[in-house]
């Protein structure tokens, strides 16, 4: 029945027609959409791909009519049509007025990227789910949190009786983006709007919450649009993708069609950037064979204690980093990959020595840095540098490019202030900035500019060990690949050993030679990166290899997902 | 209104260094810094500024009176700064940026006036720029009361202090007029804030 529906439903449920949208900025009128159309259909996944500021999410609110000040609507229509009956211009409604609040949450949902901000945290999760059924639904409190109920084992909460009565914050983040979902689809919408539902999550939730929509989609015969930057996660669930730049749609098509043969540059350009990743780097330096160890790692623990009450009792203990032991050779790539909460980024601080570890050793080429006092730390601390995550908390915005470079250079007197200029430049050039650049502050670049600057200041030492803690997760992927390579070139000039800290399996295979798998604040696995993706042996390895989205629409559904899920 | 400026500038020094103190090293120190802070806010600032107004001697010259009155409000005046600096080190001091200070081999002392107190500037400014009104209500106020500056030296609260009654104002409602300019001095130090505060902000460029 709902088949032979569908075939001859081919009308889209929602069209975008040439949309216009600028902000009224003082300066006049700065357009961010120049004129961009598509449709959604019921029961089709369309995703919608670009990079930060490509106006993906813009578009969203758009439809929504909820463009935030001072953006306006100039030209174009927004066509819904729910039931095939009738189509309504949404952009014509009134955006206070109540055919466009019956609409949102009603007809359209919609899911936030970030499951931390967009729930309450002052209701409980069964207050927020009711009070949206409520005012789309004729029903009164009491069917309504049943309906809620119903919503959370929808969404596959465990214990859903129980879990009603729960506020957001004893959700994990994985349980509120199910709960935002239940929310979404709690009065059943016919559209479906995602904003990057998946970003914030680790990649063995994300693989959950994407099989959840899918399967969701199916019961509902809902129309999806699904916006992402990641190309793995459009071949996982996509049916239609719109590919979107600088506010253009530049490409759009069947998902098939579009990644076996992309037509503009800029999505052959996304897709080479997410194939590349797939295979190790063509241009990797291994380490030499008889390679010395630079770093010996020895049963390194970190606990941290929550103490409570006057007496200062301790109350409870998180073991961080939990007893870790590896090796690193001169020249080489250490990964170490795990979820968020492994303690890979902690025990990378540990062995920078930015907290203080409970016991183990750190024999760095013959020291131990455990028993170093402040001087002999700062000496390592030349030769040991780090590369921080964020590139725009890392960097003072208070300083400029070149006082954050020279910075380590003026404390370690290792030049003076007539050479300074001179090597700064050097340091820009190395990293690939124009050395005319020196004088900017750090807002003034973009985000993959900003990581260079990080990884100049890293750099400005010459120092053999560099500590990477998700250096390009921050990233859009196309600059992930440049960050990536200019970091190998860096490795094959000057020597350096890694290591290099990321949840994204697909990076480390591209960086790593060998791989250190975390969970829970102890390696689980580590061994040749090839090695390891090819044939795990842990299960937890599996879970996780078996969540990375596979850049290819082909071969959707042809892995088996593995969970891991440990007694304890 | 130099000396009101000097009275500024010791709560200026005294709030950002026990306020920057108790915030990078928090603990035991951070604990005994903010006891402190909370036993100079119980006090009752008013009668204090009255007790120890009167409490000066009056064989003192007004300029020496005046100079004293302002230290004591600046004594008093401090804390409100010293809560925020020592909540935003708290909130800088694990701050990516601030740990790369530390790893570069920063001393304590480079990394709380080269790192952390450079993103303070703008509210600092502001701060300032609106602890210099305050320090002219409050010797306005004072001065009114007639606990502060005496005639002949002469001061917008001296000189409100003729209007202290009904019947003078509707006899000569030009005795007011002082009080206008103490509205449109505090106004203009604020404004001088705002501009100040953008001007200091490197985003705003």
């Amino acid at each position: 029945m709902r088949q032979t529906l569908m075939d001859t439903d081919t009308s889209p449920i929602l069209q975008v027609q040439n949309l216009n949208l600028g902000f009224n900025m003082r300066q006049g009128m700065v357009n961010v959409l120049h004129g961009i159309s598509f449709d959604l259909h019921r029961g089709k996944t369309t995703c919608v791909v670009g990079e930060s500021g490509s106006g993906k999410s813009i578009t969203a609110r758009a439809i929504l009519n909820m463009v935030p000040r001072p953006g306006t609507i100039n030209s174009g229509q927004i066509l819904f049509n729910p039931d095939g009956s009738g189509q309504i211009n949404l952009t014509s409604l009134d955006p206070r007025g109540k055919p466009i609040r019956k609409i949102r949450g009603g007809r359209i949902g919609m899911i936030f990227q970030e499951p931390m901000s967009s729930l309450s945290p002052i209701h409980t999760i069964g207050n927020q789910i009711t009070e949206v059924i409520q005012l789309h639904r004729n029903v009164d409190k009491k069917t309504a949190r049943q309906m809620a109920i119903a919503a959370l084992a929808q969404v596959e909460i465990p214990k859903p009786e129980k879990a009603v009565d729960r506020y957001a914050f004893e959700y994990s983040g994985g349980m509120r983006q199910r709960a935002m979902i239940a929310m979404a689809l709690s009065c059943q919408p016919d559209v479906l709007i995602a904003d990057e539902p998946t970003t914030a999550l680790d990649v063995t939730t994300q693989a959950e919450i994407l099989d959840l929509m899918k399967s969701l989609q199916r019961e509902l015969d809902t129309a999806i649009m699904f916006i992402t930057h990641d190309m793995g996660v459009v071949a996982e669930i996509a049916d239609e993708v719109v590919v979107m730049e600088k506010g253009h749609v530049v490409e759009k098509g069947n998902i098939h069609q579009v990644y076996n043969a992309p037509q503009h540059v800029y999505t052959k350009k996304l897709l080479t950037a997410v194939k590349r990743l797939n295979q190790p780097a063509s241009t990797k330096v291994r380490p030499c064979t008889q390679a010395q160890n630079i770093l010996q790692i020895r049963d390194l623990s970190l606990r941290f204690e929550k103490k409570e009450g006057f007496f200062q009792r301790i109350t409870d203990v998180t073991k961080a980093v939990d007893g870790v032991s590896f090796d690193l050779k001169e020249g080489e790539s250490l990964g170490i990959v795990g979820e968020s909460g492994s303690g890979k980024t902690t025990l990378g601080r540990c062995i920078a020595r930015v907290y203080d570890p409970n016991s183990g050793v750190i024999n760095y080429k013959g020291q131990d840095l455990m028993q170093a006092n402040a001087s002999a730390l700062r000496e390592t601390r030349k030769r040991m540098r780090m590369i921080f995550q964020d590139p725009f908390a890392s960097l003072n915005p208070r300083m400029t490019v070149k006082q954050i470079i020279a910075e380590p250079l003026i404390i370690n007197k290792l030049a003076n202030l007539a050479e300074l200029e001179e090597i700064v430049s050097t340091i820009l050039s190395q990293v690939g900035l124009d050395p005319n650049m020196m004088e900017r502050y750090p807002h003034a670049f973009s985000g993959g500019q900003r990581q260079r600057i990080v990884i100049a200041r890293a750099i400005a030492l010459k120092p053999e060990l560099i500590i990477a803690d998700e250096p390009t997760s921050a990233l859009d992927v196309s600059i992930r690949t440049q960050v990536l390579d200019l970091l190998l070139q860096l490795q094959a000039e000057m020597g350096l050993s890694f290591i290099f800290i990321s949840h994204d399996m697909a990076v480390i295979r591209y960086f790593c030679d060998r791989v250190a798998v975390m969970y829970r604040g102890q390696i689980v696995e580590i061994g040749e990166t090839e090695q390891i993706i090819t044939s795990p042996q842990h299960p937890y390895t599996k879970a996780l290899l078996s969540s990375v989205p596979i850049p290819d629409p082909t071969l959707r559904g042809t892995r088996q997902r593995h969970r891991y899920e440990p007694d304890s | 209104m130099s000396i009101g400026l000097v009275g500024v500038v010791i709560s200026l020094v005294l709030g950002v260094t026990l306020g920057g103190i108790s915030g990078y090293f928090g603990g035991r120190v951070d604990a005994v810094i903010q006891r402190l802070i909370e036993f100079v806010l119980s006090l009752p600032t008013i009668p204090i500024w009255l007790a120890l107004a009167a409490s000066l001697p009056p064989s003192w010259p007004i300029y020496k009176q005046y100079f004293v009155i302002t230290l004591i409000v600046s004594l008093v005046g401090w804390t409100e700064l010293g809560r925020v600096v020592r909540g935003r080190f708290l909130a800088m001091k694990n701050d990516d940026f601030v740990v790369a200070a530390r790893l570069d081999g920063a001393s304590e002392s480079r990394i709380i006036f080269r790192h952390m107190l450079p993103s303070l500037t703008s509210h600092i400014i502001a701060s300032l720029t609106l602890a210099i009104p305050l320090m002219i209500l409050a010797e306005t106020g004072l001065s009114f009361l007639g606990f502060g500056l005496t005639p002949p030296a002469i001061s917008w609260g001296v000189l409100l202090k003729e209007a202290q009654n009904i019947i003078s104002i509707s006899q000569a409602p030009w005795l007011f007029i002082p009080g206008g300019f103490v509205v449109l001095a505090v106004l203009s130090f604020n404004f001088l804030g705002d501009g100040m505060r953008d001007a200091a902000d490197p985003y705003g460029h």
